[in-house]
């Protein structure tokens, strides 16, 4: 357990803290072509919760700040495509290899997220690189 | 500060990927802009329909005869080819010679006129034969027109049509492609036979015509016509062979005839 909890979360907060990771899963499957999907699924979760315990409300931030920040990189990935298909743009080595590495990213933001589900669901705290210092920075105790 | 240095190092992670990733030839790798044959011919056919109602050819028995003697010298001697490529004669006092997509070669009647022998026409004609070979002509028209687009040139799309006739007459391929299909069509010249300094002559006589209005269109999309000729040279400086003529005299002065009529 981290220093930053000092106290050891309650079962249903683990539970809550771990819903939130499963959201972002979930609606990131559901809504795979779109990125804007998984983060407005993680936002009403968020919103959700936001009265939440302080362990549950720094998981949902972590998992909305990484949500956002993918976000960002998807969405540049889909409206490249969108111009790929629909105007003058052409397919170029430039492109597929941004394609794989947004693929990449997201891939590795999947496996993180699946850890942090289960290690938040044993009431284990998970910190991660960047969202999780954004998370300490917007989310007080 | 310490989201700001994580959040550096992150987008330095994503763009290393991306660039390091860019580096390789994926669209070459997977052919990407590589069309069916069929479609291929259909599009080059279309195209030829296209020039044969705007244009005057040259179809006479005696003109394309011999035509088809110079053709065959490189293609006979050259099996990587594509053997049914036509050379289309063009009556048009413009310099221009140009590759189309299905193993077409258009060739304007004023590039004949400046040709001083058939080696240096034939330097030509391996020239966008390597286009043709190499798979030049595709690949530009699927870059520039796009792959949708030229798709739709198998209907008989006339805007799509003059827009390909027009890229593919007016605009040049990149120098890395010329380069390669200079270098091709040595080794076409070579095995034929036929000695490469005439492609360099004509090459180094472009260069000297450029002042005149009807060159335009062959200088600027063949630039750089003095180092390519300079190229062509060193390429062929220690290469041994016995070359033999193209056509006889006669048959050249016919072809020069039909072209200055």
């Amino acid at each position: 357990m981290n220093s930053l909890f000092s106290y050891r979360p309650h079962d249903q907060e683990a539970e809550k803290a771990s819903n939130g990771y499963l959201m972002s899963l979930i609606a990131l499957m559901a809504g795979m072509p779109l990125p804007i999907i998984n983060l407005i699924a993680t936002v009403i979760f968020y919103l959700a919760n936001r009265r939440g315990s302080y362990f549950v409300r720094w998981h949902c931030t972590q998992t909305l700040v990484s949500q956002f920040t993918l976000l960002l990189f998807n969405s540049i990935g889909f409206s490249w495509t969108m111009a790929i298909l629909f105007s003058h743009t052409f397919i170029s080595n430039s492109y597929i290899a941004y394609i794989i590495t947004v693929i990449l990213f997201n891939l590795v933001e999947f496996i993180f997220t699946i850890i942090a589900a289960i290690k938040t669901r044993k009431g284990i705290h998970v910190e991660w690189w960047f969202s999780g210092e954004v998370a300490h920075l917007i989310c007080k105790q | 500060m310490k989201a700001i240095i994580q959040l550096s190092v992150l987008l330095l992670l994503f763009g290393g990927a991306w660039f390091g990733l860019s580096r390789i030839d994926f669209v070459e790798r997977f052919r990407l802009y590589d069309i069916s044959n069929k479609t291929e011919q259909k599009i080059g056919d279309a195209i030829v329909k296209t020039i044969k109602q705007t244009e005057h050819m040259i179809a006479d028995d005696s003109t394309t005869a011999v035509i088809t003697k110079i053709t065959n010298k490189l293609l006979f001697a050259n099996r990587n080819i594509p053997h049914a490529t036509i050379i289309h004669l063009v009556k048009s006092k413009e310099i221009n010679a140009f590759a189309l997509p299905g193993n077409h070669i258009i060739v304007y009647t004023g590039l004949i006129e400046h040709c001083d022998s058939a080696q240096e026409l034939c330097g030509v004609l391996a020239h966008e034969m390597a286009h043709i070979e190499l798979r030049h002509v595709m690949k530009r028209l699927a870059g520039e027109v796009g792959i949708a687009v030229l798709a739709s040139a198998t209907t008989g799309n006339s805007q799509v049509i003059n827009g390909i006739l027009k890229t593919l007459s007016s605009t040049a391929f990149e120098r890395s492609q010329e380069s390669a299909a200079d270098e091709a069509a040595v080794k076409y010249l070579v095995h034929a036979q036929i000695n490469p300094a005439g492609f360099a002559g004509f090459m180094h006589k472009i260069d000297t015509l450029i002042a005149q209005p009807e060159i335009m269109e062959w200088i600027s999309t063949h630039p750089n016509s003095k180092a390519r000729a300079e190229a062509i040279n060193q390429l062929t400086a220690n290469i041994r062979q016995t070359y033999m003529p193209v056509v006889d005299f006669a048959d050249w002065k016919l072809l020069k005839r039909a072209a200055g009529q």
